[in-house]
């Protein structure tokens, strides 16, 4: 018995990733994917699901592990979108010839750019041609119900390629919709376990699939894949065939066609602006025009013979792209289509429409206007315009309040969370920097919160390279002689910090070069939704360490960041607190002295309490920073060239438990896990106490 | 999110400039809002320094001012003030 339950798009995803068994979930969070992995984890956490969920440090590994883990001959799923994707791109591409039959969702959303949260095919335009197969969904169900046959076409050995599972962020992802979740025992009738044909297990296979062949192979190999990826089209019809015998549903395989019977002209749509488009379709035919709707479900394989033989039906044809190739003048599955209708001898004229970037609504009276004009086409025999762009203008609101005299370095009125504490620290930060000041800015709640705001520079770095682009400038202006003119420093999260940007922050240490990393460290990927980060103290509840059943908080310790940069010897190290400002910006005044001899990387890592994402009330952001201080949670540390120095020694610590208790993210605590905290933090607070003693970090 | 963009001068350009022109009001987001009891205050200052949307600022006397159009009603002020000179109402709407 299937049970029918209303819930957004990521959510039906979810549950076709439980249903299917899934052994391995790498994850990573952006938004708006993120909530697929998180319902995964309370899936698992409350043991509804028996997987293996890895919560990687950015996308690039969590599609490592994807392939690492398909590889060994698990089932695995993945999501990501935008940048996150772009980041996994090599991963990507290495997956098609080790043949792992991944299922990875893609909740679009627009890439690089202009930067969106909403949904255009930017993200998935560049991994199209990989080699995967490219499925896109229009509707909640049909994300559940692909993701089952996804595995099937994928793991079918006649394929054995990875999958993209594409839905509109936002109109999709969070958008409810009913959803008949079906019944366990059917779905595992229907998609049989994984069974790897060469999984890289020495115990049970003596032959793993290879990626390595010499030049004189390629051509040959590469007209294989094209081969293996024409016979999935009939895989694809077949699993839509026997899925529809199981469940009651069918989708059409590669196309879906809607009143396309007598049509003289017909819409090209993909994913969820089909549905406008099928209202705009209905219309059009109650005004007598004869018009009809093609679906385009896969763009890979690409449904080569089902528009050519739309052809030979129709006057005219108009592809609405949602994603633009630059320098084409025109989407990707406009041009896709002529390129398949090339060949004909007699084709019809196709109209091209580019819409919706950036998440725009394309809406019903949009599809009509589009509609008309690919009818006029089919009956004037004349294209005119190849291409048309759908724009709309931009809707009127309110302005900034307009302030001519201002002495802070911020201005009020920003987007960040009442209480938020990363704007206390920008502004006490710039006070001590002024004006010549530059920030690069990893994505962040501060980018979303602040880059509006502040009266400096502000440039917003892809994720993992914002260190490339601080020493970036920073070796600009050091080739120009401004480098002891600007004061350059990041403005960096955790997760921009600790994990995904550890990378270039130890190579810029490391290299010497002479700029500030200033870490607000809220403990959590913040932006997303409070997922873990590797600076989330122990045992904290966070959306990907979810409290459940099973799962009782992160279970693992924080990183060390004052070890991890001491072990780079760099002249400058501290650590700072928003309830001690004088503190502060004394540490911050140092770094930037530090910085401007050219001394090397001045590193200060800041703690934020975060109310929005550590669940306390926005009034209580500084006595929590307090508390932490002095329950030696968050002990103030200082090291110039490896002279550690305890900033803030109270004579007695306050128990630990005077700091968890305020914070909801802890309220699930044992006492015996309370303890083990109480423990580890006294620990680390004896550690600090001797290495002051012995007088310098180790490693200097 | 408050947009303060321009056009460049180069097509399809765009840039910030400065000086910006200010923030947004965000009046409406607040459920509590401070009020400031200037007896007890001892014009410390350390509202002013922990605002965090920097909407609090000293007067001639040095006790604070807070600008309503920017006050998120977060409460951080009345928290901090070590004389008990700031309490949060609930705000009629």
């Amino acid at each position: 018995m299937s049970e029918i339950d209303v819930m957004p798009g990521n959510k039906a995803l979810a549950h076709g990733v439980r249903l299917a068994r899934v052994e391995v979930i790498p994850i990573f969070p952006i938004t708006p994917q993120t909530t697929i992995v998180e319902y995964l984890g309370e899936f698992i956490a409350n043991g509804e699901l028996d997987a293996e969920y890895i919560q990687s440090e950015g996308e690039h590994t969590c599609m490592g592990m994807a392939v690492g883990a398909s590889l060994a001959g698990a089932r695995v799923f993945t999501a990501t979108c935008s940048q996150g994707l772009a980041y996994m791109h090599e991963c990507v591409a290495q997956a098609t010839s080790y043949r792992t039959p991944i299922v990875m969702a893609i909740a679009d959303r627009t890439l690089g750019w202009y930067w969106s949260l909403g949904p255009d095919y930017s993200d998935i335009m560049p991994e199209l041609n990989l080699g995967w197969l490219a499925m896109f969904a229009e509707s909640n169900q049909e994300c559940l119900d692909m993701v089952l046959q996804l595995y099937k076409i994928s793991e079918d050995h006649r394929v054995l390629l990875p999958s993209m599972l594409s839905l509109d962020g936002f109109y999709l992802s969070y958008s409810y919709e009913r959803v008949s979740i079906p019944d366990q025992e059917a779905v595992d009738g229907f998609l049989p376990s994984y069974k790897a044909p060469y999984p890289v297990d020495p115990t049970i296979s003596d032959s793993w699939p290879s990626s390595g062949i010499p030049p004189a192979l390629h051509t040959t190999y590469r007209r294989l894949h094209e081969e293996v990826l024409e016979d999935s089209k009939d895989v694809i019809a077949g699993v839509d065939a026997e899925f529809s015998e199981v469940f009651g549903r069918s989708y059409g395989g590669l196309v879906e066609r809607y009143r396309c019977d007598d049509a003289d002209a017909v819409l090209v749509t993909m994913g969820s602006m089909t549905t406008a488009a099928r209202r705009a379709v209905d219309r059009l035919r109650a005004g007598g025009e004869k018009m009809g709707l093609v679906k385009l479900r896969f763009m890979r394989p690409f449904p080569i013979a089902e528009f050519r033989e739309l052809a030979g039906e129709v006057d005219a044809i108009g592809v609405v792209d949602r994603m633009v190739l630059h320098g084409t003048r025109g989407g990707g599955a406009f041009a896709d289509v002529k390129s398949a209708l090339y060949a004909l001898e007699d084709r019809p004229p196709v109209m091209g429409f580019v819409a919706g970037m950036g998440g725009e609504d394309i809406s019903i009276d949009d599809f009509t206007a589009m509609g008309r004009k690919v009818a006029r086409v089919a009956s004037t025999g004349r294209l005119e315009r190849e291409v048309e762009w759908v724009e709309h203008k931009m809707p009127s609101g309110a302005g900034p309040v307009v302030m001519e005299e201002w002495g802070e370095p911020i201005y009020p009125g920003s987007d960040g969370c009442a209480g938020c504490g990363s704007s206390i620290i920008i502004r006490h930060m710039l006070k001590v920097l002024g004006p010549d000041t530059v920030i690069v800015n990893p994505p962040s709640c501060s980018g979303v919160n602040y880059t509006g705001v502040v009266r400096v520079p502000w440039v917003l770095a892809n994720y993992a390279a914002a260190a490339g682009y601080e020493t970036g400038i920073y070796r600009a202006y050091r080739k120009k002689g401004k480098a002891d003119k600007i004061y350059l420093t990041s403005f960096s999260g955790d997760g921009g910090t600790v994990d995904i940007g550890l990378q270039a922050i130890s190579g810029a240490a490391e290299r010497g070069e002479s700029m500030m990393w200033v870490c607000y460290d809220n403990e959590a990927y913040m932006n997303t939704g409070i997922q873990r980060s590797s600076s989330t103290p122990m045992f904290a509840a966070t959306t990907s360490t979810p409290v459940g059943k099973i799962w009782r908080g992160k279970p693992q310790r924080r990183k060390n960041m004052v070890l991890i940069m001491a072990a780079h010897r760099i002249p400058y190290i501290a650590t700072a607190s928003l309830a001690y400002l004088p503190d502060l910006e004394r540490k911050i005044r140092r770094a930037a002295e530090v910085t401007r001899a050219g001394r090397g990387l001045a590193y200060v890592h800041v703690q934020q309490p975060c109310a929005t994402g550590w669940y306390f009330p926005p009034e209580k952001t500084v006595e929590v920073g307090r508390l932490a201080v002095q329950t030696g949670a968050w002990p103030l540390l200082e090291a110039e060239d490896g002279a550690l120095k305890i900033s803030v020694k109270p004579k007695e610590l306050k128990p630990i438990e005077e700091y968890l208790k305020l914070q909801r993210r802890f309220r699930h605590l044992t006492d015996e896990q309370i303890q083990t905290i109480q423990e580890e933090v006294s620990r680390d607070w004896e550690g600090w106490l001797e290495m002051e003693k012995r007088g310098r970090l180790p490693g200097y | 999110m408050l947009s303060q963009t321009d056009k460049a001068e180069v097509k399809g350009m765009i840039i910030v400039r400065l000086p910006r022109k200010g923030g947004q009001n965000v009046a409406n987001w607040r459920m509590y809002a401070p009020e400031v009891d200037y007896e007890k205050c001892v014009a410390c200052g350390l509202c002013e320094t922990y605002c965090p949307e920097a909407a609090i600022h000293a007067n001639e006397e040095g006790k604070p001012e807070v600008d309503m159009r920017f006050c998120k009603g977060c409460g951080v002020c009345a928290n901090e003030c070590p004389r008990e000179a700031i309490t949060m109402k609930k705000e009629e709407r």
